[in-house]
C-alpha cells in the first residue's frame, strides 16, 4: 500500500508533453533471450512508449548488452546516464551495479550495495507511484522472486502487469513467484507480450485520469452492487478514486469500451466479478513495514502489555485486514522478542482477519519468498523462520502458533471483543469517512478499557473523537477512552441479522452508517434544512417520551429543571405546557394500547390540539403567546413521535369580557340558595380534591416504584443485549478457532501419514520406549533384532528375547542414561552408542537418543540399531589394501584434481624424505626441481587431459635439495566427481649412474681401440717404409712388435685402465723372451699413465729386440742391468745397460727400432733418449717427465 | 704451370709418433711440405705464434695426451688457416660444438681419406708430386 494513495496522480507529466506509456521490464538469468524475442516482436506502434529494462547483471563486467539489443529493434537502446528522462521510442538499460528509481519521469541512479537488493522491485515501485495507469510492468525469466512486489505495486496504481510463461524456462523463479502471488494480469510468451503491448498502448486513454461522467458514477455504483450480490464483498465504504482506478484497469484489461459496458460484464460474469474483487482488495504488505513505527509500538505498548499481564487469559490482539499475514507475524515476533528480553512468557493470541480467503490461505501457510531476508533482521530469520530449500522461509511453529487466521469482514461481521491491542495499519486510508468513523467505533467496542489502537502512518482517529486519545506522536498509537458504547451496540444489532436491510436511520440521523447510508443521510440533511426554514418548531421523541432531537426553534419551549438531568420531555418543557403535554402523552399511550388490542386502525394520525401558554422571556405569564401542541407519530421501526408547537389563539373565556351568565340563573334562583349550594359543593369539592390529592400522592409513589422497576428491567435488558453481543463475538471466535483446529488436524493427519510411511520404509531398526523402557513403537526392521510382535507394545524392552551381545542390564542402562543426560540439558545428539554383535556375527551400532515430547520434556528413549556388518567388512578390506599400498616398495603418491597431495606411501616417504604431515596438502610440484616446475606441470596437465598413462624419465627433488632422476608414471581415478591422480616416482639415480659409467667405458674402449688400430696402422706403414728385409723377416718383426703392443695393453688392462707399473712393463717385455735370469731390474715403484706406457713399452720392446739380436742377450753370458729412479723434478730416469756385448758398433741410426727409441719416445713423452757405446757394452739413457 | 706452384705447407699435430710419421710420409709423398710433426698443444701453438708461421694448412689430432686440441684449432681459425681433424670419432665430444662439423678424417685413416679431406679445404697436392711414382 502506498503511504499516500493520492500521490499516484500527483506527478503526471507536464502539460507541454504528450503523456506516453512506459514499459518497465525486469529480467535475470535466462532473460536475455526473452528480452530479444520481446523487442523483436514489438510493432512500430509500440515505439510510442518509453522502455526501461533492469536486469541482474554482473557489476564487474563491462557489458555490451545495449549494443547487443540495439540490433533487435529500431528504437534507440542505451544505458542510463545520470539525469536521463524517460522518452518515447527509447529503450533505457539500467547499468550493472546500479539501482534506478524514478521521480516523475526523471531517473535517479544509485550504486548498489554489497548485498544485491531487489532492483526490479525498487524500480517498479517508484515507477508505479509516478506513472500510475500509464505503466506496464513485465517480469521475464530469472531466479528468485524479485519483481513480484513491484508488479503488485503497479497493479495497485492501475498499471498492467505481465509475466513470462514459466513452462520450459530454465530459470522460472521470478515469473512463477509473480504468478503465485497473483501479481501478473497476463501470463504470456515474450512474443505474446509484444502483441498484448500493441493492443494495450492503442487503447491507452489520452491521460491517466478520466474525468468521471454521470454514467460512470452510475456504472461504478452498479459494479459495487454487483460485487456485493455475487461475491458478498462490500466495497461501498471504500474511497472512490483508488477504487475507480482499479476498476478502470480491469475494464481495459477486459477490453470493454466503457465503464458501463464493463458493469454489464461484471453483472453477467461471475469470474470477472471475482477477478475485480481480488484487484480491489489490497494485497501489498511486508514484514516490519515502517520499522520506526513498530519500534515505538514496542516501546510504548508491547513491553508494558507483556509486563502488566496478569493472566490467566492470553494477551489478545486483533489485526484486521491482515492480507497475507506479514503484519500479524511481525507482531507475534515483536512480542516474542519482548518476552525474550523480559525473560518470561505470556500467552498470546493474535486474531488476524481479512476479507479475502485466498490471502488468508497464504497467510496460514506462512511461507514467504527468500526476498524477505531484506526486510527482516537476520537474527530474526534464524530465530523465527525455517529455511525451506528453494521456496524461501517458513515462519517457525512458535510464531505460527501465536496467530489465528480467519476470513472476516470488518465492515459487516460482528467485531471481536476484549482485545488488548488492535493493529490496523494502512486500511483506513482506503475507506471513505463514514466507514472510517464506523470502523473506529468498532475498534472502540472491541477493545478493553485502556486498550490500544495502532494505525498506519497516514491514518488517524479524528482529533475531536471522544473514543480514543492519542498516545504517541509519530506512530499512530491511541488509547481507548471510557466512553459508553451503547449506541454502537444498538447499531450492530440492527445490521447483523438482516442482510437485506442495508443501512438504517438510527436514533441519531448523523450516525447513519455503512452501505447505502450515505444516500439516506443526504435526504435527512435536506429534510433538516427544510425543517429549519419552513417547519414549525418541533422535537422528536421516542416512545417513552425521551427527547431524541430538538428541531430548529423549539428551544424556547424548554428549560432545564432543577435536579438530576434527564431527557424526558416532561422534565424539560416549560411548566405551563406540562399539563397539556402530559394529557397528550396519555392520550397517545391510550391509543397505542387500543391499537394493540385492535380497537383502532393502525393508521397514525396527529393527536388533538391542546393549547398551553408558555412563559415568555419577560417572565410574565400573562404575556406569553399561546401555542397548540400537536403530537404526530412518525412511521419508523422505533416508533418515534414528533411534538410540534403551533401558534394558537388564546382561549375565548380568558378575554377581557367574560361570557354572559345564563339568564335563568340570574332571575329564578334565589341567590342565597345558590350561594349555599355553592359553598356545599365547594366543600365537597375540597374533600374530593383532598382525596384526589391523597390518591394522587399514592399513585405517584407507586408510579415511582414502577418507574424504578422499569428502569431496572431496562438496564437488565441492556445488559442482556450486551451479553448477547459478547456471545456473538465469542461465537465468532470459536468458529474461527474451530476452523484453525480443523486445519491443524488435517496437518496432523498428513504428518502422521508421513511418519507411518517413514517407519514402514526405513531400513534402520528403531525402537521407541517410554520412561519405563516399555516398547511404544518400532520399525519393521527392528523385528530382525527383537522378536517383536504388535502385542509386545507396552512390555519392557529387556523382557523381549534378542540376539545381541548386550545384557538386559546394558539395555536398561542405555535407556536410562539417554534420559538422564538429556535432562542435564545436553543438546540433541546421540547419547550413548556402542557396537554390539548380533545373530550371524552381524555388527550393530546401538544409539540411544532421549525421546522428547513436543513440550520439550524427556519421556523415554529412541533406540537405533544400525547394521554395520557390511561397512565393517568393507573397512577391513580397505585397511588391508591401504596397508599393502603403504608398504609397497614403489613410491606412490595420490593427488587431487588441483595436484595437492592427498596421501602417499612409505616408499615415497623414503625416496623424498618428507614426513607425512609435512607433505600432506602440499603441491605435488614441490617434489620437482624449481626450474622444471612449469614444464612438468604443463606436461602432467596435458597427460591427464588426454587420459593416457605415460612413463617418463624426469628429474625430482628430495627434501635434502638433491635432484635425482625418476621414472614417473601417472594413473587416474574418479571419486565423487573429482579426478584423482596416482603417481609413481621410482628412484633411478643408481641405475643412471651405472649407465653413465658404462657409457663412459664404452666410449673409452672405442677410443682406445681406434687409437690402437691407428697405432698398428702406423706401425705397419712405418715398417713397410723401412723395406729391405725379406717378407719373412718383416712378418716376424712386425708380429713381435704387435706382441709388445698387446703386452703393454695387457699391463694397462690389469692396472684397471688407469695406467701400468714400469716394473710390470719391463718384466712382461723380458719374460716374453724367457731370459728373465740374465736381466736385473732395480728401481722404485712407478705408475705410468696410459699415454706414457705405450711409447715406453714399445721402446722396451725395441731395446729387448736389439739386445737379443746384437747386444748382451745375443751371447751366452751377456747381461742387462736396468735401473730407474725418479728425480727431483718428477722426472723418471731409466738406464738400460748391457754388458758382455760381443761386438759393439753403433747401430743404424735410421733403423726402425732405433728411431722408435731415439725419436719416437721423446716425441711422445716430451723426454729424452740417448745411447752410449763402450767396449763391451751399450748404455741407453731415457728420461721421461711424469 | 704446375711446377711453379709452391707446395702447400701442412702442420701435423699428432701425439702418436708412429701415426705422425705415417702422416708425414703420406703428405710428403703427395708433394706437401710437412711442418712438425708436433705432439702437444704447446708445441703447436709455439709454431703458430710466430710472426710468420709459414703454415698453409694443418692436420690436427683431436686428443693430445689427454688434452684437447681446441686452442690450436682456435688459433688457426684466428689466422684464417684451414685445417682438418684426425679423429677416433668418440673423442669429438671434447671439441666445442661449433667445431664438431668441420672436415675430419677418421682413424685409422687411409691415404685417400687424408688427401681428399685436405683437397676439400682447398689444399691441393702439387702436380709434381702427384706425378711422382
Amino acid at each position: 500500500m502506498p503511504d499516500d494513495p493520492a500521490s499516484a496522480s500527483a506527478s503526471l507529466p507536464t502539460a507541454a508533453q504528450e503523456p506516453f506509456a512506459v514499459v518497465a521490464i525486469g529480467a535475470s538469468a535466462g532473460g536475455l533471450d526473452a528480452l530479444k524475442e520481446l523487442l523483436t516482436g514489438l510493432s512500430d506502434a509500440c515505439s510510442e512508449a518509453a522502455y526501461i529494462v533492469v536486469m541482474h547483471r554482473d557489476p564487474n563486467r563491462e557489458s555490451a548488452l545495449a549494443a547487443l539489443l540495439q540490433g533487435m529493434t529500431s528504437m534507440v537502446v542505451q544505458d542510463i546516464q545520470a539525469g536521463d528522462r524517460l522518452q518515447p521510442g527509447v529503450v533505457l538499460m539500467v547499468p550493472p551495479g546500479q539501482i534506478a528509481t524514478c521521480q516523475g519521469d526523471a531517473l535517479t541512479l544509485a550504486p548498489r550495495g554489497k548485498r544485491p537488493p531487489p532492483t526490479i522491485d525498487l524500480l517498479f515501485q517508484s515507477l508505479a507511484q509516478s506513472l500510475g495507469p500509464r505503466l506496464v510492468g513485465i517480469v521475464l525469466s530469472g531466479n528468485g522472486s524479485d519483481g513480484t512486489e513491484g508488479l503488485l505495486a503497479i497493479q495497485d496504481h492501475g498499471g498492467l502487469t505481465l509475466a513470462q510463461a514459466p513452462e520450459g524456462l530454465a530459470h522460472p523463479g521470478m515469473p512463477s513467484s509473480a504468478i503465485g502471488k497473483e501479481a501478473a494480469d497476463q501470463v504470456l510468451t515474450p512474443n505474446g507480450m509484444a502483441q498484448m503491448l500493441a493492443r494495450w498502448l492503442e487503447e491507452l486513454p489520452p491521460d491517466g485520469e478520466i474525468p468521471a461522467t454521470e454514467d460512470d458514477e452510475a456504472a461504478i455504483a452498479r459494479i459495487v452492487e454487483a460485487l456485493f450480490q455475487i461475491t458478498a464483498a462490500d466495497f461501498s465504504g471504500y474511497k472512490r478514486v483508488p477504487q475507480e482506478r482499479r476498476i478502470r484497469r480491469r475494464q481495459r484489461l477486459t477490453r470493454t469500451r466503457s465503464l458501463s459496458e464493463y458493469a454489464d460484464r461484471v453483472q453477467r460474469n461471475r469470474g470477472e466479478a471475482h477477478r475485480l474483487r481480488r484487484d480491489l482488495l489490497i494485497r501489498i504488505t511486508q514484514f516490519m513495514r515502517d520499522p520506526s513505527a513498530f519500534g515505538e509500538l514496542v516501546e510504548s505498548a508491547l513491553t508494558s502489555l507483556v509486563k502488566q499481564w496478569e493472566g490467566p487469559s492470553p494477551l489478545r490482539i486483533w489485526v484486521p485486514g491482515c492480507s497475507t499475514g506479514e503484519e500479524a507475524y511481525t507482531l507475534a515476533m515483536l512480542l516474542l522478542e519482548v518476552m525474550r528480553e523480559e525473560g518470561f512468557t505470556v500467552p498470546v493470541q493474535i486474531f488476524a482477519t481479512d476479507l479475502d480467503p485466498e490471502s488468508i490461505r497464504m497467510a496460514r501457510r506462512g511461507l514467504y519468498p527468500a526476498q524477505i531476508a531484506a526486510q527482516i533482521p537476520s537474527a530474526w530469520l534464524d530465530h523465527y523462520f525455517v529455511r525451506e530449500d528453494d521456496d524461501g522461509y517458513r515462519v517457525s511453529k512458535r510464531v505460527r502458533e501465536c496467530v489465528v487466521f480467519s476470513t472476516h469482514d470488518l465492515l459487516r461481521d460482528p467485531p471481536f471483543s476484549r482485545m488488548d491491542l488492535v493493529s490496523c495499519r494502512n486500511l483506513l486510508i482506503y475507506l471513505n469517512s463514514t466507514s472510517q468513523a464506523w470502523v473506529i467505533e468498532t475498534f472502540h467496542y472491541a477493545l478493553n478499557p485502556e486498550g490500544l489502537l495502532f494505525l498506519g502512518t497516514a491514518e488517524s482517529v479524528p482529533t475531536d473523537s471522544p473514543l480514543f486519545e492519542p498516545l504517541g506522536t509519530r506512530a499512530r498509537l491511541y488509547r481507548r477512552t471510557d466512553q459508553p458504547t451503547r449506541r454502537l451496540a444498538r447499531r450492530v444489532r440492527a445490521t447483523v441479522p438482516n442482510q437485506g436491510v442495508r443501512g438504517e436511520v438510527g436514533a441519531q440521523p448523523s450516525s447513519g452508517r455503512g452501505p447505502g447510508g450515505s444516500n439516506r443521510l443526504d435526504m435527512i440533511e435536506a429534510t433538516l434544512v427544510l425543517a429549519r426554514h419552513f417547519a414549525p418548531p418541533a422535537v422528536l421523541l421516542d416512545q417513552q417520551g425521551e427527547v431524541l432531537y430538538f428541531f430548529e426553534g423549539s428551544q424556547r419551549y424548554f428549560r432545564p429543571q432543577a435536579g438530576p438531568p434527564g431527557y424526558h420531555v416532561l422534565h424539560l418543557i416549560l411548566e405551563p405546557l406540562q399539563p397539556p403535554l402530559r394529557c397528550l402523552l396519555h392520550q397517545h399511550r391510550t391509543r397505542i394500547s387500543e391499537r394493540r388490542s385492535g380497537l383502532e386502525s393502525p393508521e397514525p394520525a396527529p393527536l388533538a390540539n391542546v393549547r398551553g401558554r408558555p412563559v415568555p422571556e419577560d417572565g410574565d405569564p400573562q404575556n406569553g403567546a399561546w401555542v397548540s401542541l400537536v403530537l404526530q407519530p412518525v412511521q419508523s421501526p422505533v416508533g418515534a413521535l414528533l411534538l410540534v408547537f403551533e401558534p394558537a389563539q388564546p382561549p375565548s373565556y380568558d378575554t377581557a369580557s367574560p361570557p354572559e351568565p345564563p339568564l335563568m340563573l340570574r332571575e329564578e334562583y334565589g341567590v342565597g340558595a345558590l350561594q349555599e349550594e355553592l359553598s356545599r359543593t365547594q366543600l365537597s369539592l375540597n374533600h374530593a380534591i383532598q382525596e384526589l390529592e391523597r390518591a394522587n400522592a399514592e399513585l405517584r409513589l407507586s408510579n415511582e416504584d414502577l418507574l424504578s422497576i422499569n428502569e431496572e428491567v431496562q438496564s437488565t435488558n441492556e445488559e442482556l443485549e450486551t451479553s448477547k453481543e459478547e456471545l456473538e463475538s465469542v461465537n465468532e471466535e470459536l468458529a474461527l478457532v474451530n476452523s484453525e483446529l480443523r486445519e491443524k488436524i488435517l496437518e496432523l493427519d498428513r504428518v502422521n501419514g508421513d511418519l507411518q510411511n517413514l517407519m514402514a520404509s526405513t531400513q534402520i531398526a528403531t525402537v521407541f520406549v517410554d520412561g519405563e523402557g516399555q516398547v511404544l513403537q518400532y520399525t519393521p526392521a527392528a523385528t530382525s533384532i527383537f522378536r517383536l510382535i504388535p502385542s509386545d507394545r507396552g512390555r519392557p524392552l529387556w523382557d523381549l528375547s534378542h540376539m545381541l551381545s548386550l545384557t538386559d542390564r546394558d539395555l536398561q542402562e542405555m535407556i536410562q542414561r539417554a534420559q538422564t543426560q538429556a535432562d542435564e540439558g545436553t543438546p540433541h545428539t546421540p547419547y550413548s552408542q556402542t557396537e554390539v554383535l548380533g545373530a550371524g556375527d552381524r555388527v550393530y551400532m546401538v544409539q540411544a537418543y532421549p525421546y522428547r515430547a513436543i513440550s520439550g520434556e524427556v519421556d523415554g528413549a529412541v533406540l537405533n540399531f544400525i547394521d554395520l556388518t557390511e561397512i565393517r567388512t568393507l573397512e577391513a578390506g580397505i585397511r588391508q589394501l591401504a596397508t599393502s599400498i603403504d608398504l609397497f616398495p614403489i613410491p606412490f603418491i595420490i593427488t587431487d584434481d588441483k595436484w595437492k597431495i592427498v596421501s602417499w606411501n612409505q616408499g615415497a616417504r623414503a625416496v623424498f624424505g618428507y614426513d607425512n604431515d609435512e607433505i600432506h596438502g602440499q603441491d605435488y610440484f614441490t617434489l620437482v626441481p624449481v626450474n622444471q616446475r612449469d614444464d612438468e606441470r604443463a606436461r602432467l596437465d596435458s597427460v591427464r587431459a588426454s587420459r593416457t598413462t605415460l612413463a617418463a624419465r624426469v628429474p625430482r627433488l628430495r627434501k635434502s635439495g638433491e635432484i635425482f632422476p625418476a621414472l614417473n608414471e601417472v594413473g587416474w581415478f574418479e571419486d565423487g566427481g573429482r579426478i584423482f591422480t596416482t603417481i609413481a616416482d621410482r628412484d633411478f639415480s643408481e641405475r643412471a649412474h651405472m649407465e653413465e659409467r658404462t657409457a663412459l667405458l664404452v666410449r673409452e674402449l672405442d677410443h682406445r681401440v681406434k687409437n690402437t688400430l691407428a697405432l698398428v696402422q702406423g706401425l705397419l706403414e712405418y715398417s713397410s717404409l723401412t723395406a729391405g728385409d725379406s717378407m719373412e723377416t718383416f712378418i716376424r718383426t712386425f708380429r713381435a712388435r704387435l706382441q709388445a703392443l698387446a703386452t703393454s695393453q695387457r699391463a694397462l688392462a690389469s692396472g684397471v685402465a688407469t695406467g701400468a707399473s714400469l716394473r710390470e712393463l719391463l718384466f712382461r717385455g723380458v719374460q716374453s723372451l724367457g731370459l728373465g735370469d740374465r736381466v736385473r731390474m732395480e728401481g722404485p715403484l712407478v705408475e705410468l699413465p696410459a699415454d706414457l706406457a705405450f711409447p715406453l713399452s714399445m721402446a722396451i720392446h725395441e731395446l729387448t729386440t736389439n739386445a737379443i739380436r746384437h747386444g748382451a742377450l745375443s751371447t751366452e753370458h751377456g747381461e742387462v742391468d736396468i735401473e730407474w729412479q725418479i728425480g727431483a723434478d718428477n722426472i723418471l730416469t731409466m738406464i738400460w745397460a748391457e754388458s758382455g756385448v760381443p761386438s759393439v758398433e753403433p747401430s743404424d741410426q735410421t733403423g726402425l727400432g732405433t728411431r722408435l727409441i731415439l725419436e719416437g719416445l721423446p716425441y711422445q713423452t716430451g723426454g729424452t733418449a740417448s745411447v752410449q757405446y763402450t767396449e763391451h757394452g751399450i748404455r741407453w739413457t731415457i728420461t721421461i717427465p711424469l | 704451370m704446375a711446377h711453379a706452384i709452391q707446395p702447400e705447407r701442412i702442420l701435423v699435430v699428432e701425439d702418436f709418433f708412429l701415426v705422425a710419421q705415417v702422416c708425414r710420409t703420406v703428405l710428403e709423398r703427395r708433394g706437401y711440405t710437412v711442418i712438425g710433426p708436433v705432439a702437444s698443444v704447446a708445441r703447436a701453438l709455439s709454431i703458430l705464434q710466430q710472426e710468420d708461421p709459414g703454415v698453409d694448412g694443418a692436420v690436427l689430432d683431436i686428443s693430445l695426451q689427454g688434452e684437447a686440441v681446441t686452442p690450436v684449432a682456435e688459433r688457426l681459425q684466428t689466422l684464417g688457416i684451414p685445417f682438418v681433424f684426425l679423429t677416433a670419432a668418440v673423442d669429438l665430444a671434447v671439441l666445442p660444438k661449433a667445431m664438431r662439423t668441420l672436415p675430419k678424417v677418421e682413424k685409422p685413416m687411409t691415404e685417400v681419406d687424408l688427401i681428399a679431406a685436405l683437397c676439400s679445404i682447398g689444399l691441393y697436392p702439387s702436380t709434381h708430386a702427384i706425378n711422382r711414382p
